[in-house]
């Protein structure tokens, strides 16, 4: 064996030249977090928006908090001096973001003031899964006035509830036509849109680039011929663009200025299509703790703001499960519902979240009509079910003006069609207005269980009626454990009346089997068997 | 003992069942605990290659068309992370490769006639050892990185082909039945049957540019000819 006269030394060399150049010089984008806000002051008055001091004082919060602070401008002038332009700054995390090599990144956590430097995290995923172009006839004129009425739309109408006087601060990657669409023409006739910004380009006009923004602005408040596509026709709004492009990108330092900027500017209400997963992130870190954005929604809903958002399009592909902000303890994360099944939609992300809590919290239809350019159009993604509900949200606090955050979200919860069932394909399930109007049914015990020596059976009683609509037939149950997470879930179509016939085994001691079916609950805890 | 527990929930819940169409079943007694993925301590992959031979010193190899030679690969290759910047692996694989040699007044190799078209092809196994470096921070994702390592092959299946149009060919005993001739002449003696080299590979999650760099001389000791080409620039794809 001859070898050929090439130098290795040349290879080796270059090879570590290469490695050492993309190590040293690469540049990325970083947060740098300082430690603490010394000397730092804030007149609330001249800072915040008035509906923004309204909030605060109806949720009992603190008119200035250590969050509302700004940034200390020394620690900002050192930072420039050493890393050049700030790209942006954040009073929530007390942090700025720069574009700097991993040689900076040494000199920085030198400084005394520097705590955490960490990536600033791209690639979030906007959870728009497809859309076909379709005008309006038959099927679709149904599908948009479905996509209301199964959440109570008449009800709100009776009692002229629409959102009114609450402000919605929707993020999203473009508004291009709603300064034209007619569905917004109400909006732009009574000056009910707000404020804009565009946080991508640093503008305000944010009637261009991606139309999911028009698409998502449609369902919670847009009206098509007439039809309201949303619940929140009467609501205000406050629109940013956060996310650069039609391409599943974004970039979580503009979330966070909106964030900012919406509690400045009086949002009651956030709803966000964002979500980050494997691009960013592994399963495990879904666990409500981990992401910036995350801790970003956890101090958005302590100042009061009710934060919504999408649990993701990935529940038929690998990774699954939902993706953060949606993982966060504070955030209504919203699943997909099939109109054709009403059940949930093959590619709404699935909960728990990685520590196991309940995940999503409610549905809403994930096939919906929403605005088009021109006209309106069938589109798919639980982008969709997310202004939905949260134009329930706002109508849920036009009615409860004097109800903080979180209780508005425990009432949505305690709404769902399928409460207090719930599982981690539809949480609560869908919203119903009439929890709000104390309009509540009372349903008929029509399931039952039946206990034999070694088995428990769950049966339909002979005076329930098993024939008709099929989308009435469905049974939920599921199994939950001793620690309050479930250890499995099931939807089934019922077709006759002996439903379930489970033996009673160890395996089951401690844990609760839990039926849902048209409207009852009933459950069985196995304690002794 | 828990697991089997819970297998056996499923299963007699299963069984119970009666006739009612199951819509949506999950079980997620494990929920996020296999945890597999590009970015895990262990991960394997198919990987399919496209590159061309290049012949940069353009005479002192054995000339060859280019960009008609080619080298094509399909394998399978499996990388144990150490850290998140630093990762190891092997690869083994098929190759196939083909030689087309220029036809020249001057050509040697493997004889000076010329042909209409002439190749060398080379079936080959090979299996390889690489180091990866990563860059960027990045969650279960492939992400950004360079490969640097080494491969052997071996040439199992080696074969010369060549091609001439005799449509218009008046010389006695000229096949009149045919328009073109064709000769393939395999397991060639002057090809070693092995050969090694060094590899680098650029990429970005499913995509990446390799270049391969043959050390060893194709031809074996006794044989002078020129060595054919010895670099390889192309592509790679990985499901």
């Amino acid at each position: 064996m001859r070898y050929s006269n090439f130098n290795l030394k040349t290879i080796f060399a270059l090879t570590v030249a290469y490695l050492s150049v993309q190590g040293t010089f690469s540049q990325e984008r970083y947060w740098v977090f300082f430690k603490d806000k010394k000397g730092c002051s804030l007149d609330p008055y001249a800072y915040f928006d008035p509906k923004a001091i309204e909030r605060r004082s109806k949720s009992g919060i603190p008119l200035v908090s250590e969050t509302d602070l700004p940034l200390n401008s020394s620690y900002i002038n050192a930072v420039e001096k050493t890393c050049g332009k700030i790209l942006s700054a954040s009073r929530w995390m007390n942090a700025v973001s720069v574009n700097i090599g991993r040689d900076k990144v040494s000199l920085l956590k030198r400084m005394d003031f520097v705590g955490e430097i960490r990536p600033v995290a791209r690639y979030g995923q906007n959870t728009l899964c497809t859309h076909r172009q379709q005008e309006l006839h038959g099927a679709n004129l149904e599908l948009l006035q479905k996509q209301v009425e199964r959440m109570g739309a008449s009800l709100f109408d009776q009692n002229q509830t629409d959102g009114r006087g609450i402000r919605i601060a929707v993020f999203d990657g473009g508004f291009p036509g709603v300064d034209t669409h007619p569905c917004f023409a109400h909006l732009r006739t009574d000056g009910r849109i707000i404020k804009t910004y565009d946080f991508v380009r640093n503008k305000e006009n944010v009637y261009s680039a991606n139309a999911h923004g028009t698409m998502v602005l449609s369902c919670i408040a847009g009206i098509y011929n007439n039809r309201r596509m949303g619940l929140a026709t009467g609501a205000e709004f406050l629109l940013a663009r956060t996310e650069q492009s039609s391409e599943p990108f974004s970039e979580e330092e503009n979330w966070l200025a909106a964030m900012e900027w919406a509690d400045k500017n009086g949002a009651d209400i956030i709803n966000s299509s964002l979500g980050y997963t494997y691009h960013r992130y592994f399963p495990v870190q879904m666990d409500g703790k981990t992401s910036l954005v995350v801790k970003a929604a956890g101090i958005a809903a302590k100042k009061g703001i009710l934060v919504i958002n999408a649990m993701g399009n990935d529940g038929d592909s690998k990774w699954e499960y939902l993706g953060t902000p949606a993982d966060a303890d504070s955030v209504i994360s919203v699943g997909g519902i099939n109109p054709d099944t009403d059940y949930h939609i093959s590619f709404s992300s699935f909960g728990p979240t990685a520590d196991m809590r309940r995940k999503p919290n409610v549905s809403a239809y994930g096939e919906v009509i929403a605005a088009k350019k021109p006209g309106a159009g069938k589109v798919q993604g639980t982008s969709f079910s997310t202004p939905l509900v949260t134009g329930f949200a706002a109508c849920a606090m036009q009615i409860n003006p004097d109800l903080d955050n979180m209780h508005i979200f425990r009432l949505i919860e305690q709404s769902g069609h399928l409460y207090p069932y719930y599982d981690y394909a539809h949480g609560y399930g869908i919203p119903q207005a009439q929890f709000f109007f104390k309009d509540t049914v009372t349903v008929q015990e029509n399931i039952y269980f039946e206990h034999a020596d070694s088995s428990i059976m769950v049966k339909i009683p002979e005076n329930v009626d098993l024939e008709g609509d099929s989308l009435s037939h469905l049974l939920f149950y599921h199994i939950e454990n001793e620690t309050g997470a479930l250890d499995k879930y099931a939807v089934i179509q019922v077709n006759q009346r002996n439903i379930l016939d489970l033996p009673v085994t160890g395996a089951l001691r401690n844990k609760t089997l839990r039926v849902h079916f048209r409207g009852t609950t009933i459950e069985h805890k196995f304690i002794s068997e | 003992m828990k697991y089997l527990f819970s297998l056996f929930l499923v299963w007699s819940i299963h069984l119970s069942l009666f006739s009612q169409k199951i819509l949506l079943e999950k079980d997620i007694s494990h929920a996020y605990k296999n945890l597999k993925g590009p970015n895990t301590k262990s991960f394997g992959q198919v990987y399919f290659g496209y590159g061309l031979i290049i012949d940069p010193s353009q005479g002192s190899a054995t000339e060859i068309k280019m960009p008609n030679s080619w080298l094509g690969t399909i394998g399978y290759r499996h990388k144990y992370k150490v850290s998140g910047f630093y990762s190891f692996g092997f690869e083994a694989g098929m190759r196939l490769s083909q030689y087309h040699i220029k036809q020249t007044d001057a050509k040697v190799f493997p004889n000076a006639i010329n042909h209409d078209k002439e190749k060398i092809r080379l079936c080959s196994g090979s299996i390889g050892l690489y180091n990866r470096f990563n860059f960027g921070r990045r969650g279960n994702i492939i992400g950004k990185f360079i490969d640097l390592g080494g491969y052997a092959a071996y040439n199992y299946n080696t074969v010369h082909y060549t091609k001439d149009d005799i449509s218009g060919d008046a010389t006695p005993g000229a096949d009149v039945y045919a328009k073109k001739r064709v000769t393939k002449n395999s397991g060639l003696d002057y090809i070693e049957p092995f050969d090694f080299g060094l590899y680098g590979r650029a990429g970005i999650n499913k995509f990446a540019i390799r270049a391969n760099f043959r050390l060893t001389d194709l031809f074996k000791a006794g044989y002078h000819w020129a060595e054919l080409p010895a670099l390889t620039i192309g592509v790679e794809l990985s499901i």
